[in-house]
């Protein structure tokens, strides 16, 4: 993996990484192995060009884009992602579920190139808050999804907006999961999506079996990856949150166990 | 649920355990319906759903097995999640062919 060159860099590789910008339309001013400002906001315009994480920081797939490198392999932080580190950001969840249910999580999102920090980190505070128990859970019966006398998830069986065609697709697709996946529309399109394949639509109750749900879990962030990392980057976790929850459910517990984690994380 | 259905509480670590507890239980003259895991005085259990069958009735035998590890031409007569050595396990069943 190459290393990440940044604000304050110097060197050949910055040298080489200025004449790559260059070579693709974006001049960093002088090309003296120093990552300055100019540096900095023509890697960005070069990012934004190519619809990546603007932030500045050439790391392994800004360098690849650029031809600097083959190997765009992000930084992997899923072995610093301990079971005492995920207890800590999961307070609520038990040490023997955390022991079942964080490997089969950390190979998920590997498997979806998102075992760098920010994307870890991501998965286990949306954990906290989805499940509290780190197991892949059932939602449960509220007022959001139940109306007073009417039978369980009655208010999810018309929800167009979740591809629901009417009772009883509100209790078979209610929310499951780590990512508490809800709704016809989302359990058909990311079924077949998973490795291997699984028929949710007609056995949506499989979205609970943890290798499921993690493989669920990563499909989700990883669509979401590119907006993910621009809230994050900029600090706003209530846009992260809205981007899983459609809401901010859960902010508060969710940016607790996000800053928690990146002071853990070695 | 109706008055001839009951529930087993089944605690076991692979789906050969699961498979042996179910057909203890169908030798009795019941039937296998469902799985839930649930949460029994603090801890997680495989809660069993069976359906009574008229006395000296059993049902052709259930294997469990992982999900994807389904016996080529068997039909999968359950499919669903088991808590199997503390972890939610995607499982199917099939049964042994009907006597003709």
């Amino acid at each position: 993996m190459s290393a990440v060159l940044e604000l304050g860099s110097t060197g050949t590789s910055v040298e080489s990484l200025q004449e790559a910008l260059l070579a693709h339309g974006f001049s960093p001013g002088a090309v003296d192995g120093v990552f300055g400002s100019g540096t900095q906001q023509a890697v960005m315009a070069f990012q934004m060009s190519e619809r990546m994480l603007a932030d500045g920081i050439a790391g392994p797939r800004t360098q690849a884009a650029l031809g600097l490198t083959e190997d765009d392999t992000l930084a992997d932080a899923t072995g610093g992602m301990t079971v005492q580190v995920a207890s800590r950001m999961c307070p609520g969840a038990q040490l023997d579920a955390i022991k079942a249910n964080l490997p089969p999580v950390l190979a998920a999102l590997t498997t979806l190139g998102l075992q760098d920090r920010t994307m870890v980190l991501m998965a286990i505070a949306t954990i906290r808050v989805e499940t509290a128990s780190f197991r892949p859970i059932s939602e449960g019966l509220s007022g959001f999804n139940t109306s007073p006398g009417g039978h369980p998830f009655d208010l999810y069986d018309n929800r167009a907006d979740l591809g629901n065609r009417g009772a009883p697709d509100g209790a078979s697709y209610r929310g499951r999961g780590f990512v508490q996946l809800t709704g016809r529309n989302n359990y058909e399109r990311y079924g077949p999506r998973l490795q291997p394949p699984v028929d949710l639509a007609a056995h949506p109750e499989l979205a609970n079996a943890s290798d499921i749900a993690a493989g669920l879990l990563a499909l989700f962030l990883k669509d979401r990856e590119l907006n993910i990392k621009d809230a994050l980057l900029h600090g706003n976790f209530a846009a992260a949150r809205r981007l899983v929850n459609g809401g901010v459910h859960g902010i508060d517990a969710f940016t607790e166990a996000y800053a928690l984690g990146d002071s853990l994380l070695s | 649920m109706s008055d001839s259905t009951f529930f087993v509480e089944v605690v076991r670590d692979d789906v050969d355990g699961y498979t042996n507890r179910v057909q203890d239980e169908e030798a009795g003259a019941s039937k296998f319906v469902d799985n839930a895991i649930r949460e029994l005085d603090g801890r997680l259990v495989n809660l069993a759903t069976f359906e009574e069958l008229a006395p000296g009735q059993v049902p052709p035998r259930p294997t469990f097995v992982k999900l994807g590890q389904l016996p080529a031409g068997r039909t999968a007569q359950w499919t669903g999640v088991l808590l199997l050595g503390g972890s939610n396990t995607a499982a199917q069943m099939f049964r042994d062919e009907e006597s003709a």
